[in-house]
C-alpha cells in the first residue's frame, strides 16, 4: 500500500540515461515541461510523447513503472477531462443533461489530459534514473548563480537530500510501527471517517517521535563530522559533464525545436 | 493445538525491480507449551516467518495454521488470531504512544472490546507478569528507563492474554542484568503454560532458555532439532556463520588441549559440573581454582 509512492524512488540501472551528468536531466526536464505548456497542435505532442518513449527505452524504465506514477494523479486526470468538456464554449456535439459537451471542450480535455501524463511521466523518469544524491549535486549546482541574490543553494539541496533519503526510512518504520500495533488488534480499515482518523495517532505518534530521534541523531553525526554548511566544502563527488551530455543537449534542442515548429 | 507451516514461501513485493523471496519452502510445527528459539544469520527470514504466526503477513504460497485458524484464508478471524498469538517486534518499546503507562497496556484489550473491569485488571495482570511496579502505570511511558520501557511495551502485548508469545529479539540492546531478567520472565511465561518462540541473535540466549531450535537460512530451515543436538553441530553451524554457545565453544577448545570433557553443554552451571566431574575423576585438589577461571572466562 505504502510502496506506491514512486516520488523520489530511484531504481538502480547503468543505462545511458542513468550516466547522464545529472544537470542535463534536469535542465533538459525542465525544458520538456516549458514546451509542453507552450505547444500548440497535435504534431507537437506526437513529437513530444516520441521523446518520453525514447527516455523510457533508453533507460529501460518498465513501462509499469511508469504507469504506477500515474496512479495517483489518475482523479485529477479525469476531473480535467470532464471539466474541460463541458466547461469549454464551442459547439455542442453531444448533450448531457443540463451540460453540453463541445467540440473545442473534447479536444482542450484531449490535450490537457496528455499534457498532465507525460508531465507525471517525464518528471518521474527524471527520479527514476537519478539517485537522489546526484539529483540534490545537480540542483545545488543549478541553483548556484542565484545565491548572491540570496537563495540558500547549499542549504536547500541539503534539506531535500536529507528528505530524500528518508522518505523510504520512514515508509519502513510507519510499515513497522502499523504492524505492531496490528498486533494489539489495532484496525486501520474499518470504521467511520472519525474512528479510522483516530486510528493514525498510535501510528503518527511513534512515527514523529522516531522522526525526531533520528533528526537528532543525524544532526549529532554531522556536527561530529565537522560539518558547517556549504562554505569551502569540497566534493567526493564532482559532477563532471562528458560527450553523452552534448550528444543529449543536441538531440533536446532538436526535438524541442521540432515539437514547436511542426 | 499446534502451529502448522506446509511449504509456505513469502515474496516481498512482487512483480516490482525490489521483489525478493523471504521464505522459501518452510514447514515446520511448534507444539503447544513448546519454548522454541529461532536462529540465523541477518537476512535469513526469521522476522518474515514471525510475521505469520498472527496474520501481520500472509503466506504467498502454501498454509500456515494456528489452532483451526487458517492464516490468510480465514480473514473473518484475524483479531481471534491476535488474541491467540501476540508478537512483540524488535525494539517494541518505539511503538508506545499513549500518555501513560496503563493507558498504553490497555490499548489492545480496548481494541478487542474488553469491559473497562477487565481492561484494568488485565492491565495490572500484565505489568505484573514484566516485574513493573505498578506505580509507574500513571507515569509517561516516556519517562521510563530503556529497560522499563521495553518491559511495558512487551505488558501491552501479554494485556492481550495470548497463549503464543513470539518475540523479535527482546534482549537487544539491553545490558547483561536487563538481559537476564528478560529470560527470567520468559521462563516464568512458559511454565505458566504460555508457548514461547524466542528469534534472537543472542546464541547464549538460545541455549539458556529453548526446548527447540530452528536454524534458519537464506529462507528455509537450515536445520532443527533440540537446543543440544543443534548446538552440537559445530562445524554446520559454522557454514552459516553461526556459532555454538560461548561455554561450548570453551569446552572444545579444553577438549582439543586432551582434557576429557564433553563438548555439547549449553549453560554455564553445565560446564561447571562437567568441569568438576572431570576433576574429581583426576583427584585435583585445585578445583575450586579452576572453577572460577573458567566463570572468568
Amino acid at each position: 500500500m505504502l510502496k506506491s509512492i514512486t516520488i523520489g524512488q530511484y531504481i538502480p540501472g547503468e543505462s545511458i540515461i542513468h550516466r547522464l551528468d545529472p544537470r542535463t536531466k534536469i535542465l533538459g526536464t525542465l525544458g520538456y515541461v516549458v514546451i509542453l505548456f507552450v505547444l500548440r497542435g497535435p504534431a507537437g505532442y506526437a513529437v513530444m510523447a516520441g521523446i518520453t518513449a525514447a527516455v523510457a527505452l533508453l533507460g529501460r524504465i518498465p513501462v509499469r513503472m511508469l504507469l504506477r506514477g500515474l496512479r495517483p494523479v489518475l482523479i485529477i486526470i479525469l476531473f480535467t477531462i470532464v471539466l474541460n468538456m463541458v466547461m469549454t464554449p464551442g459547439e455542442t456535439v453531444y448533450q448531457l443533461g443540463p451540460l453540453d459537451v463541445t467540440d473545442e471542450g473534447i479536444v482542450q480535455a484531449a490535450t490537457m489530459s496528455i499534457r498532465v501524463i507525460l508531465l507525471i511521466m517525464t518528471t518521474s523518469m527524471l527520479t527514476l534514473t537519478t539517485a537522489p544524491i546526484d539529483l540534490t549535486d545537480g540542483i545545488e549546482y543549478l541553483l548556484g548563480p542565484f545565491r548572491r541574490l540570496g537563495v540558500p543553494a547549499h542549504e536547500l539541496a541539503m534539506m531535500m537530500t536529507i528528505a530524500l533519503r528518508f522518505i523510504p526510512t520512514l515508509v519502513d518504520e510507519l510499515e513497522r510501527i502499523m504492524k505492531a500495533q496490528m498486533a494489539r488488534g489495532a484496525d486501520f480499515d474499518t470504521g467511520s471517517f472519525l474512528d479510522r482518523a483516530k486510528s493514525m495517532i498510535p501510528l503518527l505518534g511513534p512515527l514523529f517521535i522516531s522522526a525526531f530521534r533520528r533528526a537528532d541523531d543525524l544532526a549529532l553525526a554531522m556536527e561530529a563530522r565537522c560539518y558547517r554548511g556549504g562554505e569551502g566544502r569540497t566534493r567526493y563527488k564532482v559532477l563532471k559533464v562528458s560527450t553523452p551530455d552534448f550528444w543529449a543537449g543536441a538531440f533536446l534542442v532538436c526535438t524541442f525545436g521540432a515539437a514547436l515548429w511542426v | 493445538m499446534p502451529i502448522v507451516f506446509e511449504d509456505v514461501d513469502y515474496v516481498y513485493d512482487p512483480e516490482t525491480p525490489w521483489q525478493t523471496t523471504a521464505l522459501r519452502d518452510v514447514s515446520l510445527r511448534i507444539e503447544d507449551g513448546e519454548f522454541v528459539g529461532i536462529v540465523g544469520p541477518t537476512g535469513s527470514g526469521k522476522s518474515t516467518l514471525v510475521q505469520h504466526l498472527n496474520g501481520i503477513l500472509k503466506p504467498t504460497c502454501g498454509r500456515v495454521r494456528v489452532d483451526d485458524i487458517e492464516v490468510g484464508a480465514d480473514r473473518g478471524r484475524m483479531k481471534e488470531l491476535r488474541q491467540k498469538v501476540g508478537l512483540v517486534f524488535q525494539y517494541p518499546e518505539h511503538q508506545l504512544f499513549e500518555e501513560t503507562v496503563r493507558d498504553d497496556i490497555a490499548f489492545g484489550p480496548k481494541n478487542i472490546g474488553l469491559s473497562e473491569d477487565e481492561v484494568q485488571r488485565r492491565v495490572r495482570w500484565a505489568c505484573r507478569a514484566v516485574d513493573l511496579d505498578e506505580q509507574i502505570l500513571d507515569r509517561s511511558p516516556f519517562e521510563l528507563s530503556g529497560g522499563q520501557m521495553r518491559r511495558a511495551a512487551i505488558a501491552g502485548v501479554l494485556a492481550m492474554k495470548c497463549r503464543v508469545l513470539v518475540m523479535d529479539e527482546p534482549t537487544a540492546g539491553l545490558d547483561p542484568r536487563g538481559r537476564a531478567n528478560m529470560l527470567d520472565q520468559m521462563r516464568r511465561l512458559h511454565s505458566g503454560g504460555m508457548t514461547i518462540i524466542m528469534v534472537s541473535h543472542g546464541i547464549d540466549d538460545i541455549a539458556q532458555i529453548a526446548d527447540r531450535v530452528i536454524v534458519m537460512n537464506e529462507g528455509s530451515i537450515g536445520m532443527q532439532g533440540t537446543t543440544r543436538e543443534i548446538f552440537r553441530r559445530y562445524e554446520d553451524l559454522q557454514a552459516l556463520s553461526l556459532q555454538v554457545p560461548r561455554t561450548a565453544q570453551i569446552m572444545r577448545r579444553l577438549r582439543e588441549a586432551g582434557i576429557p570433557v564433553p563438548v555439547d553443554v549449553l549453560t554455564i552451571n553445565e560446564a561447571a559440573d562437567a568441569l568438576a566431574e572431570v576433576l574429581r575423576g583426576k583427584n585435583c585438589g585445585a578445583e575450586e581454582h579452576n572453577h572460577r577461571s573458567v566463570h572468568s572466562r
